[in-house]
C-alpha cells in the first residue's frame, strides 16, 4: 500500500491496472482522454502485460469490449458524453449478452450547446441499458469502485456490465492523495474469471440470438432484472470484504449526519464533498440536517432509500442533470422508493448543469425551503438553482450575440 | 396474406364498417408462414394485435395444416369458417385435421396460376373470402383490389389481371356466412407468476448446439419440389453451389441430392441447371 496524488482519472487508470486487465479497447475524449493515455503508456512500458487497441468510434470500441469479454478476457473501456451516448446500442446489446466488463465514464454534459464541464444526463443516458451504475464522489473512490466493480460484474449472480462515473473536471483533472494497494493484494480480493459461456475458438456459440414473440424477450429482460437485484446483495458483501481488506468502506448509499437528522438533503458524485460541507455549515448553526449520498445507482437501493428516508420532516432532492419536460431524474427515482408509506414532503432542485458551480447561501435557500415544505408540502415542480445575476450576465452576452438581429432581447 | 387481410378490411371499410388489420411475421424471408388479422364492427373496435378466438380463419398455404408449431386451426370451434385454399375437397379435409369448424375449400393456386402465371393468391383468396363469409358485394371487392394493390404500386394490366383472378374465385366460392361473434372468454383474478433468478449461463440469449437450423424444416414454404433427373444430370455442381438454402449435397458419385425438408422451393437450382436436368412437380400435401 503506498499514498500517491492522482487525478481521479490517473486513479481509474491504476485501478484498471491493479485489475489486471487484459484487453483495453480505446477511443479518445475529453475529459477521458488521459486515462487511455496512462493505460497506452504503461502497455507499451511492459508494465501493463494488456492488449490495448485503438478504435475508430465507441461504437466499435463497445462492440470489441463486449466481445472480447465474451471469450474471457477482462476488458475496460473508456468514455465521456458524446461518445457515451454515440455507443449507446451497443450498452443494451453487451448487457444482453450478459458478458463482464467495466466502463469507465467521465461524465460531461451532452451537447447541444456543446460544453466540456460535467453533468450526469451522459451517464443516466445509460441508466436503463443493463449496466450497473457506481457513481465515486472522490479519487480514491474511483479506484476502489472500479476494482469492486470487476468483482461485482464478475459475480455468478449477477454477470451484468458495471459501469464506473466520475465527474470529468472535478475528478478527472483533480488530484487528491489516494491509497494506492499493491498488485498482491488485489489479486486476493479479486482472483482472475473464467467466461461464463465458454466462448472459445472452434467451439459452436451463437451470442444474442434473435427472439421472435414477447415470451423469450421477456424472459431474458427479466433475467437480467433478476441478476441486478442479486447485484444488491452481492455489492454489500463484495463492499463489506473490500473494507475489511483494505479498510474503506463504501455502501449503495452512504449516509452523512443522517442518524438524528429531521432534514436530508440528496445528492450524488462530486459536487457530495461540498454538500457535506454545506450540512456541516448547517449542523453548526443548529439546523439538524444530513446528507444521504447515492452511489449505486443500477441497481437502485430502494428498500435502503426508503429506510433512511421514510420518517425525515422533509427529503431535498438536488439533481446535476435534467430530464427535458420532467425534471430531475434522480428525484422521480427517489420518490418513487417512497410511494409506500406516507413519504415526507419531497423537494426537487437543479444545479450543477453543465459543471455550474453550487454556492453556499443555495444551500441556506434549500434549508428554508425544506422548513416551509413540511408545512405546505412544497411545490411539484423542480427549482433551478440560478441567480438573477447570471440571468442579467447571459442577457448581457445574448445582446452581444444577437446584435444586429431582430430579436435583440431588450435590457 | 396481409395483401388479403388488407383487402377485405377495405371492402368491410367501404361497406360502412370500422375495421383494424393488422399482420404478424418474422424476419425469415419470402415464403415464410405469415399470419395477418382482419377484425370488423358496427361499433367502435377496442381490441388489438393477435386474435385468439377468431370467428374465422382463412388458410392460403394448406400444408400448414400438418404443421404443428404454426397452429393454423388454433381457437377455431364448431361454428367457426375455415377457408382452404385446397384442390381437396370439404370433406377430405375435416377428415385430415380433424377440425369440427365448418371448412369451405377452393383451389386459389390454380385461379392464379391459370390467369396470373404465378402463385400470386392475395386478391383471389380476398374474393374467396368476402363471397363465403358473406362479407362484401362485389362492387366493394373490386374497389378495395383496385385500391390496396395500387398502393402496394402494380401497374394497371397487373391489377387489371388480378381483378379477373378476384372475380373468378368470388364467382366460384359458395355463400356460406359468418355465425354470429361468441361472447368475450370469461376473465378472472390469477396470481402473478414469480419468474425466477437462473443462472447467467441458462438465462442468455446464446445457442451453443451444434445444427439447430437443422431442426427448422422449410418443407411447408413449397409449392414446386424441384426434382433432378440424374440420366440428364451432367455434375456440373451449379445446383450444390447457388442454392442459397445449402440444401443440395452430392452423393458418393457426385451427384446433386436435394434435402426435401429444408428446400424451400425457390428453384434457383432449376433455373440455374445448364442442361435442364431439374423439373418441377406441383406439391399438394393437403
Ligand atoms: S429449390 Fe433448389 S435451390 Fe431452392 S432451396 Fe430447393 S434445392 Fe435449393
Ligand atoms: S446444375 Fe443440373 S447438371 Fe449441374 S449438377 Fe445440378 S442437376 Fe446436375
Amino acid at each position: 500500500m503506498t499514498r500517491e496524488l492522482l487525478t481521479g482519472n490517473a486513479a481509474a487508470a491504476w485501478g484498471a491496472r491493479l485489475a489486471e486487465v487484459d484487453y483495453i479497447p480505446v477511443y479518445p475524449i475529453t475529459p477521458q482522454t488521459e486515462v487511455i493515455e496512462a493505460l497506452a503508456q504503461w502497455v507499451a512500458e511492459g508494465t501493463l502485460a494488456a492488449r490495448l487497441v485503438t478504435m475508430d468510434s465507441e461504437h466499435s470500441m463497445l462492440t470489441a469490449a463486449g466481445a472480447a469479454a465474451a471469450t474471457g478476457a477482462r476488458v475496460f473501456t473508456a468514455s465521456s458524453s458524446q461518445g457515451l451516448v454515440y455507443g449507446l446500442e451497443m450498452l443494451y446489446t453487451i448487457a444482453g449478452w450478459r458478458v463482464p466488463l467495466v466502463l469507465l465514464n467521465v461524465s460531461r454534459a451532452l451537447a447541444a450547446p456543446i460544453t466540456l464541464e460535467p453533468d450526469h444526463n451522459d451517464v443516466l443516458a445509460a441508466r436503463d441499458s443493463g449496466f450497473l451504475q457506481i457513481h465515486a464522489e472522490s479519487c480514491q473512490e474511483v479506484l476502489d469502485s472500479v476494482l469492486m466493480a470487476y468483482r461485482l460484474s464478475e459475480h455468478a449472480d449477477v454477470l451484468l456490465p458495471v459501469l464506473v462515473n466520475l465527474d470529468g473536471f472535478y475528478l478527472s483533472f483533480t488530484r487528491e492523495p489516494v491509497e494506492l494497494p499493491s498488485v498482491e493484494e488485489v489479486r486476493e480480493f479479486l482472483p482472475p474469471h473464467k467466461a461464463a459461456h465458454g466462448f472459445s475458438a472452434s467451439h459452436v456459440l451463437a451470442q444474442g440470438v434473435a427472439v421472435l414473440g414477447g415470451t423469450g424477450y421477456s424472459f431474458f429482460k427479466y433475467q437480467m432484472q433478476r441478476a441486478a437485484e442479486a447485484a444488491l446483495t452481492a455489492h454489500d458483501a463484495i463492499a463489506g470484504e473490500f473494507c475489511r481488506r483494505f479498510g474503506r468502506c463504501y455502501g449503495a448509499v452512504e449516509s452523512y449526519r443522517l442518524d438524528d437528522a429531521d432534514w436530508v438533503i440528496v445528492m450524488s458524485n462530486s459536487f457530495s464533498t461540498v454538500g457535506k460541507e454545506e450540512v456541516a455549515r448547517l449542523r453548526a448553526r443548529g439546523e439538524k440536517v444530513g446528507l444521504l449520498r447515492l452511489r449505486l445507482i443500477r441497481p437502485f437501493p430502494d428498500q435502503e432509500i426508503e429506510w433512511l428516508l421514510g420518517d425525515r420532516r422533509a427529503v431535498a432532492v438536488i439533481d446535476q442533470n435534467i430530464s427535458i419536460g420532467k425534471g430531475g431524474i434522480l428525484f422521480s427515482e427517489v420518490a418513487s422508493a417512497l410511494r409506500g408509506r406516507t413519504p415526507p414532503p419531497l423537494l426537487s432542485f437543479i444545479g450543477g448543469l453543465g459543471g455550474r458551480r453550487f454556492r453556499s447561501e443555495e444551500f441556506d435557500t434549500i434549508m428554508a425551503a425544506l422548513h416551509a415544505a413540511e408545512n405546505d408540502g412544497g411545490s411539484v415542480e423542480p427549482t433551478l438553482l440560478y441567480s438573477e445575476a447570471e440571468y442579467r450576465q447571459m442577457m448581457e452576452m445574448l445582446r452581444i450575440a444577437q446584435q444586429g438581429s431582430a430579436s435583440t432581447p431588450e435590457k | 396474406m396481409k395483401l388479403a387481410s388488407r383487402i377485405v378490411s377495405r371492402a368491410l371499410f367501404l361497406g360502412g364498417l370500422n375495421v383494424q388489420d393488422s399482420p404478424l411475421y418474422g424476419a425469415e424471408r419470402r415464403g415464410a408462414p405469415v399470419v395477418a388479422f382482419t377484425r370488423f364492427s358496427q361499433g367502435p373496435i377496442h381490441e388489438r394485435g393477435y386474435i385468439e378466438k377468431p370467428d374465422m380463419a382463412v388458410l392460403m398455404d394448406p400444408s400448414l395444416l400438418t404443421h404443428p408449431e404454426a397452429a393454423v386451426l388454433a381457437g377455431l370451434e364448431d361454428t367457426s369458417l375455415l377457408l382452404v385454399n385446397s384442390t381437396h375437397t370439404e370433406h377430405d379435409l375435416r377428415e385430415r385435421c380433424q377440425t369440427l369448424a365448418r371448412v369451405v375449400t377452393l383451389d386459389i393456386t390454380s385461379i392464379a396460376l391459370d390467369l396470373l402465371g404465378h402463385q400470386l393468391l392475395s386478391a383471389p383468396m380476398a374474393g374467396f373470402t368476402a363471397k363465403a363469409a358473406g362479407l362484401a358485394r362485389w362492387s366493394q371487392v373490386a374497389e378495395a383490389v383496385q385500391m390496396e394493390l395500387a398502393e402496394v404500386g402494380l401497374t394497371q394490366d397487373l391489377i387489371q389481371r388480378n381483378l379477373g383472378a378476384t372475380q373468378r374465385a368470388y364467382d366460384a366460392a359458395p355463400w356460406v356466412g359468418l355465425s354470429e361473434p361468441r361472447p368475450a372468454p370469461a376473465t378472472g383474478v390469477r396470481r402473478p407468476f414469480v419468474i425466477p433468478r437462473l443462472p447467467a449461463r441458462i438465462a442468455t440469449p446464446v445457442i451453443s448446439a451444434e445444427a439447430t437450423s437443422l431442426l427448422r424444416t422449410t418443407d411447408g414454404w413449397r409449392v414446386y419440389r424441384p426434382i433432378i433427373e440424374r440420366r440428364l444430370c451432367t455434375r456440373c455442381f451449379i445446383c450444390f453451389a447457388l442454392c442459397p438454402e445449402g440444401a443440395i449435397q452430392l452423393d458418393l458419385q457426385n451427384y446433386p441430392v436435394i434435402d426435401y425438408a429444408h428446400c424451400k422451393g425457390c428453384l434457383v437450382c432449376l433455373t440455374e441447371c445448364p442442361p435442364k436436368a431439374i423439373s418441377q412437380l406441383r406439391e399438394d400435401a393437403a
